[in-house]
């Protein structure tokens, strides 16, 4: 792993100054992930899906991480544990979790992070659990890894774990396979293993967007219950800003290995400073989840450009309704505003503030 | 058992009644027959006397009803006597499918026990120089035909460096444990060796294609050890193909241990089937056959059963 030289303090100033319940759980700066590209159009040898990334998970929120699909937020997030599928690689940047750097932990260490302090759980339950395994054991297994549980204990520990998130009968359920059971019932089941041995963080990658609406609606409603039982931090990541208007404290947007714009979850939604964030946000549709007049707008014209091959300036700038020669011309830095928001835009003054 | 395999039997035993018939027919189509046999022995024999003889044998009956003779009688546990052996049929038989039953068993065992750590090894770096290795070796080993093989190992270790014999068995009363162990050696490294790369191959492809299934990424998001991850996540899942497609082999492992035998004079099912054969010993002959056609049948009934044991989304309900 190569590391920039002028990798930063682990803590600036500004938040060491913090009181103590706000200095984040996990904190990424400048975090980039390479995976090399064969594009000899360009010459390119690397592709970064993650671009000089950087923020805060604070203890006991909802950080929601939005984007269109290919900008990175898997990437992003496998990185903080050590999974970034080969031969991708992280190029640099640090994710600091309780004094450690986590992009730097030899592979030992982390599988003693990985499912116990920091979890995660993914878009497909059909297919990230083993097929072959019953639940039961799937959870348990965890239970045994890290908390050196015999069999039998481990079992017990299973079933009041799957419990927990919901699932009746549990003692007999544990026994059934994956494809035994419903979406709904195996994304819980995912959750009983990423929660079993209580960790500070849990990533949730698309975790309902593979489920049917009314079932996304319960797994979102166990997430937040889940989360205010027990206080551990969340980082929620969706293509679908809808679903993240419905969890998140904050929202983070993410264009073509970039964060783009960052604000409170209802700063954002009120006044998005980025057009990328605004046309997300008027692809939304009107009324409320499971209105039968609830619709989809059209899409942001365009796609994320290609990885390897990407426009001078501003990433967006080709799909961007008011971008000028300016953005064309320089990428616009991931700026602080006084309101503690960050913004990547040139044109994200206050006339464009001010649009409904 | 469930519905499903009780129809897998049946279709089984249909199979089984078909070729039957077939093996019947087509020795009864092979020049000679045992008359020709006692015309060639006695030469004072007339050309009436044979008639006579085949009458008596029931040689001149259409072959359909000759084949209903037969079936009823095997049917009824009476295979014939073997004209070769002089014995009854079941009494040659039995000895030889024990001796392949050790050659088969041994190598196949061996084999698996070799391919199954290489696979998994080779799939877990895919084209590293272990991988390259792994396959080099594997493509060496089915491009090696096992006739070319056994030679080979017969003349290094019989001939130059005579510690080995080159075939048959211990001479009677020469036995013991050891010494027909050392006669199983060349035979059982042959097929090894010719089986090991096919196995191989087989456990690298299904490794391959399991270590990219998204669980494969939950497990390791757990926090699981890289072993418990790669042999009970992934391996778990890579041997239901494993298994089925080996199973599924069996009827070539089978047909390399009868040209295996024969070369080394090993007393086992293809040195029975080959010397049957060309002795005209019919009886002997199609009941060895046959008994070469229920292996093969048992081997995919055997994928199906394990399938189903290995996979639980697959219940034959
Ligand atoms: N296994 C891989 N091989 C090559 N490139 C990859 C791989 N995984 C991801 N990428 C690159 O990283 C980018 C971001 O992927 P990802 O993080 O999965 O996006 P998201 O989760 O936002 O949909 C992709 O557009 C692709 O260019
Ligand atoms: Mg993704």
């Amino acid at each position: 792993m190569q590391r920039p030289a002028e990798s930063r303090p682990i803590q600036s100033p500004a938040e060491s100054r913090q009181p103590p319940a706000a200095s984040p759980v996990i904190e990424v700066r400048g975090l980039e992930v390479s995976f090399p590209s064969p594009s000899e159009r360009t010459g390119e040898r690397v592709l970064k899906a993650a671009d000089d990334v950087s923020f805060a998970l604070r203890p006991g929120e909802v950080l929601g991480l939005v984007g269109e699909s290919g900008c990175g937020k898997s990437v992003t997030a496998l990185s903080l544990l050590g999974l970034v599928p080969p031969p991708g690689r992280i190029t640099g940047g640090s994710a600091v979790f309780e004094g450690a750097d986590l992009l730097a932990l030899p592979e030992s260490t982390l599988q003693g992070i990985r499912g116990a302090r920091i979890s995660m759980i993914f878009q497909e339950p059909m297919t990230a659990l083993n097929p072959v395994f019953t639940i039961g054991e799937q959870v348990a297994e965890v239970l045994r890894a890290h908390r050196r549980m015999d069999r039998a204990r481990a079992w017990r520990g299973a079933v009041e774990a799957l419990a927990r998130v919901g699932i009746a009968d549990a003692a007999t359920r544990a026994r059934a396979y994956p494809h035994e059971i419903s979406g709904g019932m195996r994304q819980r089941a995912m959750i009983a293993m990423a929660l079993a041995c209580g960790p500070d963080v849990l990533i949730a990658d698309e975790p309902t967007t593979a489920l049917d609406v009314i079932v996304q609606a319960q797994i979102v409603d166990l997430l937040l219950e889940v989360q205010s039982a027990t206080g551990l931090a969340v980082l929620f990541i969706s293509h679908d800003l809808g679903v993240i208007s419905e969890v998140a404290d904050r929202v983070m947007v993410m264009y073509a290995g970039r964060l783009v714009e960052e604000a409170p979850a209802e700063a954002l939604f009120s006044g998005p400073l980025h057009p990328y964030t605004r046309g997300l946000i008027d692809t939304l549709p009107g009324g409320a989840p499971g209105d039968a007049t609830r619709r989809r707008l059209p899409a942001i014209p365009g796609t994320v450009p290609d990885l390897r091959a990407l426009p001078q300036g501003c990433r967006f700038a080709e799909r961007c309704p008011l971008a000028e020669d300016a953005c064309r011309a320089a990428e616009p830095p991931l700026q602080e505003g006084a309101d503690g928001r960050r913004v990547a835009c040139f044109m994200a003054g206050p006339s464009f503030k001010a649009e409904p | 058992m469930s519905r499903y395999l009780l129809d897998r039997v049946v279709q089984s035993a249909i199979v089984l009644a078909l070729m039957s018939f077939a093996i019947y027919a087509l020795i009864g189509l092979m020049p000679g027959d045992p008359i020709d046999l006692m015309i060639s022995a006695d030469p004072k024999m007339t050309s009436e006397d044979a008639a006579r003889l085949r009458a008596l044998y029931g040689l001149d009956k259409p072959i359909i009803e000759r084949y209903g003779n037969w079936l009823q009688a095997a049917l009824g546990g009476d295979f014939g006597y073997s004209r070769m052996h002089a014995k009854p049929v079941l009494d040659v038989l039995v000895p030889a499918l024990g001796n392949t039953a050790v050659l088969l068993g041994l190598s196949f065992v061996l084999s698996i026990a070799v391919a199954l750590p290489l696979g998994v090894a080779a799939a877990r770096r895919p084209y590293s120089r272990t991988d390259y290795a792994i396959n080099l070796f594997a493509f060496a080993g089915i491009s090696v035909p096992p006739f070319w093989l056994a030679l080979l190992l017969i003349i290094l270790f019989a001939v130059i460096l005579g510690i080995l014999p080159a075939g048959g068995v211990p001479a009677v009363g020469d036995g013991g444990f050891w010494e027909g162990a050392r006669y199983l050696v060349l035979p059982v490294a042959t097929l090894t060796i010719a089986s090991i790369g096919g196995h191989t191959r087989y456990v690298r492809a299904a490794m391959l294609e399991t270590l990219r299934q998204d669980y494969i990424q939950t497990a390791r998001a757990k926090g699981l050890d890289q072993d418990l991850v790669v042999y009970k996540h992934a391996l778990r899942n890579a041997l239901i193909p494993v298994v089925t497609i080996v199973a599924l082999n069996f009827g070539y492992l089978f047909s390399g241990a009868l040209i295996t035998e024969t070369i080394f004079a090993y007393p086992g099912m293809g040195k029975l089937i080959f010397d049957a054969i060309m002795a005209n010993d019919f009886n002997l002959a199609l009941i060895a056959l046959l008994f070469a056609a229920l292996l093969t049948l048992l081997g995919n009934l055997l994928a199906d059963i394990a399938y189903a044991a290995l996979d639980p989304r697959i219940s034959y309900r």
